[in-house]
Protein backbone atom coordinates (compact mmCIF):
# COMPACT_ATOMS: atom_id res chain seq x y z
CA UNK A 1 0.00 0.00 0.00
CA UNK A 2 1.53 3.31 -1.05
CA UNK A 3 -0.79 5.51 1.04
CA UNK A 4 -1.70 7.70 -1.91
CA UNK A 5 1.80 8.28 -3.31
CA UNK A 6 0.92 6.86 -6.74
CA UNK A 7 -2.24 9.01 -6.91
CA UNK A 8 -0.17 12.00 -5.98
CA UNK A 9 2.37 11.25 -8.70
CA UNK A 10 -0.44 11.13 -11.22
CA UNK A 11 -1.78 14.38 -9.80
CA UNK A 12 1.65 15.94 -10.27
CA UNK A 13 1.58 14.76 -13.85
CA UNK A 14 -1.57 16.79 -14.34
CA UNK A 15 -4.21 14.14 -13.81
CA UNK A 16 -7.08 15.99 -12.11
CA UNK A 17 -8.91 12.76 -11.48
CA UNK A 18 -6.03 11.68 -9.25
CA UNK A 19 -6.58 14.71 -7.05
CA UNK A 20 -10.24 13.83 -6.89
CA UNK A 21 -9.25 10.37 -5.81
CA UNK A 22 -6.94 11.68 -3.10
CA UNK A 23 -9.70 13.89 -1.73
CA UNK A 24 -12.18 11.04 -1.85
CA UNK A 25 -9.80 8.78 0.03
CA UNK A 26 -8.53 11.15 2.73
CA UNK A 27 -11.27 13.71 3.22
CA UNK A 28 -13.17 11.96 5.99
CA UNK A 29 -10.20 10.61 7.97
CA UNK A 30 -8.64 14.08 7.80
CA UNK A 31 -11.78 15.86 9.01
CA UNK A 32 -12.19 13.29 11.74
CA UNK A 33 -8.58 13.75 12.80
CA UNK A 34 -8.78 17.56 12.76
CA UNK A 35 -11.96 17.49 14.78
CA UNK A 36 -9.94 15.83 17.54
CA UNK A 37 -8.20 19.17 17.90
CA UNK A 38 -10.92 21.68 17.13
CA UNK A 39 -13.94 19.78 18.42
CA UNK A 40 -16.02 21.29 15.70
CA UNK A 41 -16.81 19.32 12.57
CA UNK A 42 -17.59 22.39 10.46
CA UNK A 43 -14.32 24.01 11.41
CA UNK A 44 -12.52 20.72 10.82
CA UNK A 45 -14.07 20.48 7.37
CA UNK A 46 -13.03 24.03 6.64
CA UNK A 47 -9.47 23.28 7.71
CA UNK A 48 -9.49 20.13 5.58
CA UNK A 49 -10.48 22.24 2.56
CA UNK A 50 -7.49 24.45 3.33
CA UNK A 51 -5.22 21.44 3.51
CA UNK A 52 -6.31 20.13 0.12
CA UNK A 53 -6.18 23.62 -1.34
CA UNK A 54 -2.60 23.89 -0.08
CA UNK A 55 -1.49 20.75 -1.87
CA UNK A 56 -3.31 21.95 -4.97
CA UNK A 57 -1.48 25.30 -4.90
CA UNK A 58 1.89 23.93 -3.79
CA UNK A 59 1.94 20.43 -5.22
CA UNK A 60 5.71 20.16 -5.30
CA UNK A 61 6.19 20.73 -1.60
CA UNK A 62 5.35 17.13 -0.88
CA UNK A 63 8.64 15.25 -1.11
CA UNK A 64 7.39 11.65 -0.82
CA UNK A 65 9.59 11.06 2.22
CA UNK A 66 6.50 10.38 4.29
CA UNK A 67 3.25 8.83 3.19
CA UNK A 68 0.67 11.18 1.72
CA UNK A 69 -1.64 10.40 4.60
CA UNK A 70 1.03 11.44 7.11
CA UNK A 71 1.70 14.59 5.11
CA UNK A 72 -1.99 15.51 5.03
CA UNK A 73 -2.31 14.86 8.75
CA UNK A 74 0.76 16.98 9.44
CA UNK A 75 -0.76 19.84 7.46
CA UNK A 76 -4.10 19.28 9.16
CA UNK A 77 -2.56 19.35 12.62
CA UNK A 78 -0.64 22.57 12.07
CA UNK A 79 -3.69 24.28 10.62
CA UNK A 80 -5.87 23.02 13.44
CA UNK A 81 -3.44 24.45 15.96
CA UNK A 82 -3.39 27.74 14.07
CA UNK A 83 -7.15 27.75 14.12
CA UNK A 84 -7.25 27.15 17.85
CA UNK A 85 -4.72 29.88 18.38
CA UNK A 86 -6.84 32.26 16.36
CA UNK A 87 -9.98 31.28 18.13
CA UNK A 88 -8.21 31.27 21.50
CA UNK A 89 -10.41 28.42 22.27
CA UNK A 90 -9.05 25.34 23.89
CA UNK A 91 -12.17 23.51 24.76
CA UNK A 92 -11.67 20.32 26.75
CA UNK A 93 -13.21 17.30 25.17
CA UNK A 94 -15.69 16.88 27.99
CA UNK A 95 -17.23 20.18 27.03
CA UNK A 96 -17.14 19.55 23.34
CA UNK A 97 -20.41 19.50 21.54
CA UNK A 98 -20.17 16.76 19.04
CA UNK A 99 -22.52 17.42 16.21
CA UNK A 100 -24.51 14.96 14.17
CA UNK A 101 -21.87 15.30 11.50
CA UNK A 102 -19.32 13.99 13.93
CA UNK A 103 -21.50 11.01 14.73
CA UNK A 104 -21.92 10.23 11.08
CA UNK A 105 -18.21 10.65 10.49
CA UNK A 106 -17.53 8.40 13.43
CA UNK A 107 -19.76 5.74 11.98
CA UNK A 108 -17.97 6.03 8.62
CA UNK A 109 -14.45 5.98 10.00
CA UNK A 110 -15.06 3.65 12.91
CA UNK A 111 -17.18 1.04 11.27
CA UNK A 112 -15.84 -1.49 13.66
CA UNK A 113 -17.86 -1.66 16.88
CA UNK A 114 -14.76 -2.25 18.93
CA UNK A 115 -13.19 0.94 17.62
CA UNK A 116 -16.32 2.88 18.54
CA UNK A 117 -16.02 1.67 22.10
CA UNK A 118 -12.38 2.73 22.22
CA UNK A 119 -13.24 6.11 20.69
CA UNK A 120 -15.77 6.72 23.43
CA UNK A 121 -13.23 5.75 26.06
CA UNK A 122 -10.35 7.85 24.77
CA UNK A 123 -12.40 10.98 25.36
CA UNK A 124 -11.19 10.70 28.94
CA UNK A 125 -7.53 10.75 27.96
CA UNK A 126 -5.35 13.82 27.60
CA UNK A 127 -5.36 15.58 24.23
CA UNK A 128 -1.94 14.21 23.21
CA UNK A 129 -2.92 10.69 24.16
CA UNK A 130 -6.12 11.00 22.20
CA UNK A 131 -4.27 12.10 19.08
CA UNK A 132 -1.66 9.36 19.46
CA UNK A 133 -4.28 6.66 19.94
CA UNK A 134 -6.30 8.07 17.08
CA UNK A 135 -3.41 7.98 14.65
CA UNK A 136 -2.09 4.58 15.65
CA UNK A 137 -5.28 2.78 16.44
CA UNK A 138 -7.80 4.29 14.03
CA UNK A 139 -5.65 5.55 11.19
CA UNK A 140 -3.17 2.71 11.50
CA UNK A 141 -0.15 4.91 11.12
CA UNK A 142 3.18 3.61 12.33
CA UNK A 143 4.83 5.04 15.44
CA UNK A 144 7.29 6.92 13.21
CA UNK A 145 4.49 8.44 11.16
CA UNK A 146 2.55 9.31 14.29
CA UNK A 147 5.64 10.95 15.73
CA UNK A 148 6.05 13.00 12.54
CA UNK A 149 2.44 14.15 12.56
CA UNK A 150 2.57 15.06 16.24
CA UNK A 151 6.04 16.58 15.95
CA UNK A 152 7.29 14.38 18.73
CA UNK A 153 9.98 11.74 18.97
CA UNK A 154 9.16 8.11 18.49
CA UNK A 155 10.00 7.49 22.13
CA UNK A 156 7.54 10.16 23.25
CA UNK A 157 4.81 8.59 21.14
CA UNK A 158 5.72 5.22 22.57
CA UNK A 159 5.39 6.59 26.09
CA UNK A 160 2.13 8.33 25.29
CA UNK A 161 0.63 5.17 23.89
CA UNK A 162 1.87 3.08 26.79
CA UNK A 163 0.20 5.41 29.28
CA UNK A 164 -2.90 5.72 27.09
CA UNK A 165 -3.29 1.97 26.95
CA UNK A 166 -2.82 1.71 30.69
CA UNK A 167 -5.52 4.29 31.31
CA UNK A 168 -7.83 2.75 28.72
CA UNK A 169 -7.50 -0.59 30.43
CA UNK A 170 -8.61 1.06 33.64
CA UNK A 171 -11.49 2.79 31.88
CA UNK A 172 -12.68 -0.12 29.82
CA UNK A 173 -12.00 -2.81 32.41
CA UNK A 174 -11.78 -6.37 31.37
CA UNK A 175 -13.58 -5.65 28.14
CA UNK A 176 -10.86 -3.20 27.24
CA UNK A 177 -8.18 -5.80 27.53
CA UNK A 178 -9.75 -7.55 24.58
CA UNK A 179 -10.37 -4.37 22.60
CA UNK A 180 -6.77 -3.26 22.82
CA UNK B 1 -21.21 18.38 6.05
CA UNK B 2 -20.54 18.91 2.38
CA UNK B 3 -20.66 16.02 0.00
CA UNK B 4 -17.66 15.12 -2.08
CA UNK B 5 -18.55 17.29 -5.08
CA UNK B 6 -19.23 20.33 -2.95
CA UNK B 7 -16.01 19.70 -1.09
CA UNK B 8 -13.99 19.54 -4.32
CA UNK B 9 -15.70 22.69 -5.64
CA UNK B 10 -14.93 24.48 -2.40
CA UNK B 11 -11.26 23.51 -2.75
CA UNK B 12 -11.02 24.88 -6.29
CA UNK B 13 -12.96 27.99 -5.39
CA UNK B 14 -10.71 28.63 -2.44
CA UNK B 15 -7.67 28.08 -4.60
CA UNK B 16 -8.85 30.79 -6.98
CA UNK B 17 -9.48 33.18 -4.11
CA UNK B 18 -6.09 32.37 -2.62
CA UNK B 19 -4.28 33.01 -5.89
CA UNK B 20 -6.16 36.26 -6.43
CA UNK B 21 -5.30 37.43 -2.91
CA UNK B 22 -1.69 36.50 -3.42
CA UNK B 23 -1.55 38.43 -6.68
CA UNK B 24 -3.18 41.42 -5.05
CA UNK B 25 -0.78 41.32 -2.12
CA UNK B 26 2.19 41.12 -4.46
CA UNK B 27 0.83 44.06 -6.45
CA UNK B 28 0.32 46.06 -3.27
CA UNK B 29 3.83 45.35 -2.11
CA UNK B 30 5.25 46.51 -5.41
CA UNK B 31 3.00 49.57 -5.46
CA UNK B 32 4.09 50.65 -2.02
CA UNK B 33 7.72 49.63 -2.15
CA UNK B 34 8.67 51.15 -5.50
CA UNK B 35 8.33 54.77 -4.30
CA UNK B 36 10.34 53.93 -1.19
CA UNK B 37 13.06 52.34 -3.25
CA UNK B 38 13.10 55.32 -5.60
CA UNK B 39 13.37 57.75 -2.72
CA UNK B 40 16.15 55.70 -1.15
CA UNK B 41 18.07 55.54 -4.42
CA UNK B 42 17.66 59.25 -5.06
CA UNK B 43 18.69 60.01 -1.52
CA UNK B 44 21.79 57.91 -1.72
CA UNK B 45 22.76 59.08 -5.18
CA UNK B 46 21.98 62.77 -4.98
CA UNK B 47 21.72 63.89 -1.39
CA UNK B 48 24.24 61.79 0.48
CA UNK B 49 27.21 62.69 -1.69
CA UNK B 50 26.37 66.36 -1.29
CA UNK B 51 26.42 65.94 2.46
CA UNK B 52 29.81 64.24 2.48
CA UNK B 53 32.56 66.56 3.66
CA UNK B 54 35.57 67.22 1.53
CA UNK B 55 38.47 64.85 2.00
CA UNK B 56 36.23 62.05 3.16
CA UNK B 57 37.86 59.70 0.71
CA UNK B 58 40.98 59.56 2.85
CA UNK B 59 41.43 55.86 3.59
CA UNK B 60 43.46 56.60 6.71
CA UNK B 61 40.61 58.48 8.22
CA UNK B 62 40.05 57.15 11.70
CA UNK B 63 38.05 58.15 14.70
CA UNK B 64 39.49 59.11 18.02
CA UNK B 65 37.41 61.31 20.20
CA UNK B 66 39.09 60.58 23.48
CA UNK B 67 40.44 63.28 25.68
CA UNK B 68 44.05 62.44 26.16
CA UNK B 69 44.95 63.37 29.63
CA UNK B 70 48.25 61.64 29.14
CA UNK B 71 49.26 64.22 26.62
CA UNK B 72 49.47 66.80 29.32
CA UNK B 73 52.77 68.62 29.08
CA UNK B 74 53.77 71.01 31.82
CA UNK B 75 54.37 74.55 30.83
CA UNK B 76 57.98 74.43 31.84
CA UNK B 77 58.59 71.76 29.25
CA UNK B 78 57.16 73.66 26.40
CA UNK B 79 57.38 77.27 27.30
CA UNK B 80 60.17 77.96 24.89
CA UNK B 81 58.46 76.18 22.12
CA UNK B 82 55.27 78.07 22.68
CA UNK B 83 56.97 81.32 22.91
CA UNK B 84 58.53 80.83 19.58
CA UNK B 85 55.32 79.58 18.19
CA UNK B 86 53.49 82.86 18.48
CA UNK B 87 54.35 84.86 15.53
CA UNK B 88 53.37 88.05 13.95
CA UNK B 89 50.73 87.28 11.40
CA UNK B 90 52.01 88.10 7.99
CA UNK B 91 50.52 88.62 4.62
CA UNK B 92 53.11 86.59 2.83
CA UNK B 93 50.79 83.87 1.77
CA UNK B 94 51.06 81.86 4.94
CA UNK B 95 47.81 80.61 6.41
CA UNK B 96 47.85 83.49 8.81
CA UNK B 97 44.76 85.59 8.55
CA UNK B 98 43.28 88.35 10.58
CA UNK B 99 41.57 87.82 13.87
CA UNK B 100 38.07 88.40 13.05
CA UNK B 101 36.61 89.18 16.43
CA UNK B 102 39.46 91.19 17.82
CA UNK B 103 38.50 94.66 18.77
CA UNK B 104 40.45 97.71 17.88
CA UNK B 105 43.34 97.23 20.26
CA UNK B 106 43.51 93.50 19.81
CA UNK B 107 46.63 93.57 17.79
CA UNK B 108 48.49 92.41 20.82
CA UNK B 109 48.43 88.73 20.01
CA UNK B 110 50.45 89.49 17.00
CA UNK B 111 53.16 90.86 19.18
CA UNK B 112 54.57 87.50 19.77
CA UNK B 113 58.27 86.83 20.17
CA UNK B 114 60.30 87.23 17.12
CA UNK B 115 61.91 84.28 15.48
CA UNK B 116 59.08 81.83 15.81
CA UNK B 117 59.59 78.81 13.64
CA UNK B 118 56.09 77.60 13.25
CA UNK B 119 53.42 79.21 11.25
CA UNK B 120 50.90 80.84 13.43
CA UNK B 121 47.29 81.23 12.66
CA UNK B 122 45.70 83.72 14.91
CA UNK B 123 42.10 83.05 15.68
CA UNK B 124 40.61 85.26 18.18
CA UNK B 125 37.54 84.98 20.24
CA UNK B 126 37.50 88.18 22.05
CA UNK B 127 35.04 90.24 23.86
CA UNK B 128 36.05 92.90 26.31
CA UNK B 129 38.97 94.86 25.27
CA UNK B 130 40.92 97.18 27.44
CA UNK B 131 39.16 97.74 30.65
CA UNK B 132 37.35 94.74 32.00
CA UNK B 133 34.60 97.01 33.12
CA UNK B 134 33.61 97.48 29.51
CA UNK B 135 30.50 95.59 28.58
CA UNK B 136 31.60 92.35 26.94
CA UNK B 137 30.71 91.79 23.37
CA UNK B 138 29.03 88.65 22.30
CA UNK B 139 31.45 85.79 22.11
CA UNK B 140 31.70 84.72 18.53
CA UNK B 141 33.90 82.09 17.03
CA UNK B 142 36.52 83.17 14.62
CA UNK B 143 36.54 81.82 11.15
CA UNK B 144 40.12 82.15 10.12
CA UNK B 145 40.30 78.62 8.99
CA UNK B 146 37.09 77.62 7.25
CA UNK B 147 37.17 74.29 9.00
CA UNK B 148 38.10 74.95 12.61
CA UNK B 149 36.62 77.42 15.07
CA UNK B 150 37.51 77.95 18.67
CA UNK B 151 35.20 79.67 21.04
CA UNK B 152 34.91 80.51 24.71
CA UNK B 153 31.60 80.27 26.44
CA UNK B 154 31.89 83.82 27.74
CA UNK B 155 34.07 86.85 27.43
CA UNK B 156 34.41 87.59 31.12
CA UNK B 157 35.21 85.34 33.99
CA UNK B 158 35.90 85.59 37.65
CA UNK B 159 39.21 84.34 38.93
CA UNK B 160 37.74 81.18 40.41
CA UNK B 161 35.58 80.22 37.46
CA UNK B 162 36.04 77.71 34.75
CA UNK B 163 36.38 78.56 31.12
CA UNK B 164 34.78 76.26 28.64
CA UNK B 165 36.69 76.23 25.41
CA UNK B 166 35.06 74.61 22.41
CA UNK B 167 36.82 73.63 19.26
CA UNK B 168 34.55 72.99 16.33
CA UNK B 169 35.74 71.19 13.29
CA UNK B 170 33.10 71.96 10.70
CA UNK B 171 34.47 69.98 7.80
CA UNK B 172 35.71 67.20 9.99
CA UNK B 173 39.24 67.76 8.93
CA UNK B 174 40.31 66.14 12.12
CA UNK B 175 43.07 67.09 14.47
CA UNK B 176 45.27 65.00 16.64
CA UNK B 177 46.72 65.65 20.03
CA UNK B 178 46.95 69.21 21.02
CA UNK B 179 49.69 69.58 23.54
CA UNK B 180 49.75 73.25 24.10
CA UNK B 181 46.93 75.07 25.74
CA UNK B 182 48.63 78.13 27.04
CA UNK B 183 47.44 81.07 29.04
CA UNK B 184 49.00 84.39 28.32
CA UNK B 185 48.61 87.71 30.05
CA UNK B 186 49.04 91.19 28.77
CA UNK B 187 51.92 92.68 30.62
CA UNK B 188 52.24 96.30 29.73
CA UNK B 189 51.27 95.77 26.15
CA UNK B 190 53.33 92.62 25.74
CA UNK B 191 51.93 89.18 25.97
CA UNK B 192 53.76 86.89 28.33
CA UNK B 193 53.00 83.41 29.52
CA UNK B 194 51.25 83.16 32.83
CA UNK B 195 53.58 81.36 35.19
CA UNK B 196 52.52 78.17 36.92
CA UNK B 197 49.96 77.50 34.30
CA UNK B 198 49.04 73.86 34.07
CA UNK B 199 46.98 73.13 31.02
CA UNK B 200 44.89 70.27 32.14
CA UNK B 201 42.97 68.80 29.29
CA UNK B 202 44.86 68.34 26.17
CA UNK B 203 42.65 67.47 23.28
CA UNK B 204 42.74 64.34 21.31
CA UNK B 205 40.42 64.23 18.46
CA UNK B 206 40.82 62.69 15.10
CA UNK B 207 38.42 62.60 12.26
CA UNK B 208 35.55 60.26 12.31
CA UNK B 209 34.90 57.59 9.70
CA UNK B 210 33.45 58.89 6.48
CA UNK B 211 29.95 57.76 7.42
CA UNK B 212 30.03 60.05 10.47
CA UNK B 213 31.84 63.00 9.01
CA UNK B 214 30.14 66.14 9.92
CA UNK B 215 30.65 69.04 12.20
CA UNK B 216 32.09 67.99 15.53
CA UNK B 217 32.83 70.03 18.61
CA UNK B 218 35.28 69.15 21.34
CA UNK B 219 34.98 71.12 24.56
CA UNK B 220 37.11 71.23 27.64
CA UNK B 221 37.41 73.32 30.73
CA UNK B 222 40.16 75.50 32.05
CA UNK B 223 39.88 76.05 35.76
CA UNK B 224 41.08 79.54 36.49
CA UNK B 225 41.13 78.82 40.21
CA UNK B 226 44.14 76.66 39.64
CA UNK B 227 46.25 79.55 38.48
CA UNK B 228 47.71 81.87 40.95
CA UNK B 229 48.28 85.52 40.43
CA UNK B 230 45.56 86.09 37.89
CA UNK B 231 44.61 89.70 38.19
CA UNK B 232 41.19 91.16 38.03
CA UNK B 233 40.68 93.60 35.29
CA UNK B 234 43.36 92.08 33.16
CA UNK B 235 42.96 90.58 29.77
CA UNK B 236 44.23 87.13 29.04
CA UNK B 237 44.49 85.02 26.02
CA UNK B 238 44.50 81.33 25.45
CA UNK B 239 46.63 79.91 22.72
CA UNK B 240 45.88 76.44 21.60
CA UNK B 241 48.00 74.50 19.23
CA UNK B 242 46.10 72.33 16.83
CA UNK B 243 48.06 70.44 14.29
CA UNK B 244 50.90 72.95 14.37
CA UNK B 245 48.59 75.87 13.98
CA UNK B 246 47.83 78.15 16.82
CA UNK B 247 44.42 79.46 17.63
CA UNK B 248 43.76 82.22 20.09
CA UNK B 249 40.87 83.23 22.28
CA UNK B 250 40.67 86.21 24.60
CA UNK B 251 38.90 86.82 27.85
CA UNK B 252 38.94 89.20 30.75
CA UNK B 253 38.87 88.72 34.45
CA UNK B 254 36.32 90.77 36.29
CA UNK B 255 36.94 92.40 39.60
CA UNK B 256 35.91 90.42 42.60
Amino acid sequence: MDNGASSYRRFLDGDEAAFDLIVREYREPLIFFISRYVHDTCAAEDIAVDVFMYILVHPKRYNFKVSLKTYLFMLGRSRAIDFLRRQKRLMPLEEAVLSEDYTSLESVILADQRKKAVNAAIARLTADMQVAVHLVYFEELTYEETARVMKKSKKQVDNLLYRAKKELRTILGKEGEELL
Amino acid sequence: MRNHEEFINEIYQRKETYLKEKKKTRKNIITFSVPFVLVAVLYSVMILPAMMPAGSEDPNYEADTTVASDSYVPLTDMCDETQTAVKQPSSNGSPVTSASCVTENEAVPTRAPEGAERTTVAHSVSATEGSPTNAPEAVKPTTVSPEIFIELDRAEYKADEKITLSITDTANVGFGYSKTVDLWENNGGEWVLVPNYHPKPAIAYKALPSSMRNEITVSFEIDLAEYENLKSGERYKIIIDIENQEYEAYFSLTRQ
